[in-house]
């Protein structure tokens, strides 16, 4: 048999040729001192290339890729102040709201009211007495029939506070942040 | 998944822009060093993959993981460098060379033979370097992406959109023509050191 040709020998070494070929021509290399020499050349070749140092980018590089992907002043600190100032938002609206309750349900006293407040402010407020009082007796008539009666006020209260909880979440995850992320 | 770019490409998508940074620090190297290969200059290699970072990160939410996401990633440098080998007007990937001739030298056993010497030393590795720099811009992206990237023939013909024959005919091309030029460069070498053994006033003067 000739020596083997370039082609085999890198044949050889991806081990790309059906194993009957593979076979016969390892035979040959065995016996064969210039085709060893061959095979452990070109063996070197490929091992070497394959250690190739690689090209560095320079060291702003991902800062600059990152510039241009996020959108415009997300990655400043006004942008993360107003991704926070959602939560703390929410925050206080869910006090106001506990607030608001604790001062309205029977199990505090009624708050008293100043003499000087407005037509307009009382109308507003009375609306909104009697639809937290629909919302309590709807919500307390819910529970009771859920725990059989044992649920009071404070389950009220509970349950306005937790439904308000999930709502705000809700909203400051997918429409405040959206919409603060789109923005800036 | 194990690949750590799965977890990385999911938490982009889920909004985690952020996360970006870490495919970026992951792939940029092997990027550059592609794109060092095709377009011979810093930085326009550097503005090329920066650019195809933009475009992998705009077109993620389509990528489907049909392939890896490096293999998917240098394909879009691959063409990036492409269109702008283009735009200088000398666009290399499509080479023009003797087929006949170039079959007819590689079908045949080499006629130097491999040298009888520990070649995985420092200056091998150099050589090597050197000679994969200035091999023809066709057959060194090919041959970066088989021994850098470590893809595979499949995985090629995916970047280059090139049949599978021509990738696997240009990979060992550019392979031959390595081992040529290796060999030039050693016997070049083994000459030089042998004149200086033969005349000590040439050497002398060298030194």
């Amino acid at each position: 048999m000739n020596h083997l040709t370039p082609t085999q020998v890198l044949q050889l070494i991806d081990q790309t040729l059906d194993p009957v070929e593979h076979e016969r021509l390892q035979h040959h290399v065995a016996e064969c001192s210039v085709c060893q020499k061959e095979l452990e050349f070109q063996r070197s070749i490929t091992k070497v290339a394959r250690q190739q140092p690689l090209v560095r980018t320079s060291a702003a590089f991902t800062k600059n890729v990152m510039a241009h992907v996020l959108p415009r002043g997300e990655d400043s600190m006004l942008y993360r102040i107003l991704l926070y100032a959602g939560n703390f938002f929410a925050l206080i609206v869910v006090l106001g709201i506990l607030g608001y309750a604790l001062s309205t349900t029977s199990i505090l006293k009624p708050a008293e009211r100043l003499p000087e407040v407005s037509e307009f402010v009382q109308s507003v407020s009375s609306y909104y007495k009697q639809a937290e009082e629909v919302f309590v007796q709807k919500t307390q008539e819910v529970l009771q029939s859920i725990a059989g009666g044992a649920a009071g006020d404070r389950g009220d209260l509970l349950l306005i506070v937790v439904v308000t909880i999930a709502v705000l979440a809700v909203f400051d995850r997918f429409v405040l942040q959206e919409f603060i992320r789109r923005k800036l | 998944m194990s690949n750590p770019d799965y977890g990385i490409i999911s938490r982009v998508i889920a909004g985690e822009k952020h996360a970006y940074s870490e495919l970026v620090d992951r792939h940029k190297d092997r990027a550059m060093t592609l794109a060092m290969r095709m377009l011979k200059n810093r930085q326009d290699a550097e503005e090329a993959i920066q650019d195809a970072f933009v475009r992998a990160f705009n077109g993620l939410r389509r990528f489907e993981w049909k392939s890896s996401f490096s293999t998917w990633f240098y394909r879009i440098v691959f063409n990036v460098c492409s269109t702008m080998l283009a735009k200088r007007g000398g666009n290399e990937i499509e080479i023009s060379m003797d087929d006949t001739e170039l079959a007819s030298r590689f079908a045949l056993p080499p006629k130097n033979g491999a040298p009888d010497l520990a070649v995985e030393n420092a200056e091998f590795r150099e050589i090597i370097q050197n000679e994969i720099n200035r091999l023809p811009l066709a057959y060194g992206a090919i041959l970066t992406l088989f021994f850098l990237q470590e893809l595979s023939y499949e995985e090629i013909v995916h970047v280059t959109e090139l049949p599978m024959g021509t990738v696997k005919t240009r990979l060992f091309r550019a392979r031959l023509m390595l081992r040529e030029a290796v060999l030039k460069r050693y016997e070049h070498g083994q000459r030089s050191s042998q004149s200086l053994r033969e005349d000590p006033a040439k050497k002398e003067r060298v030194q």
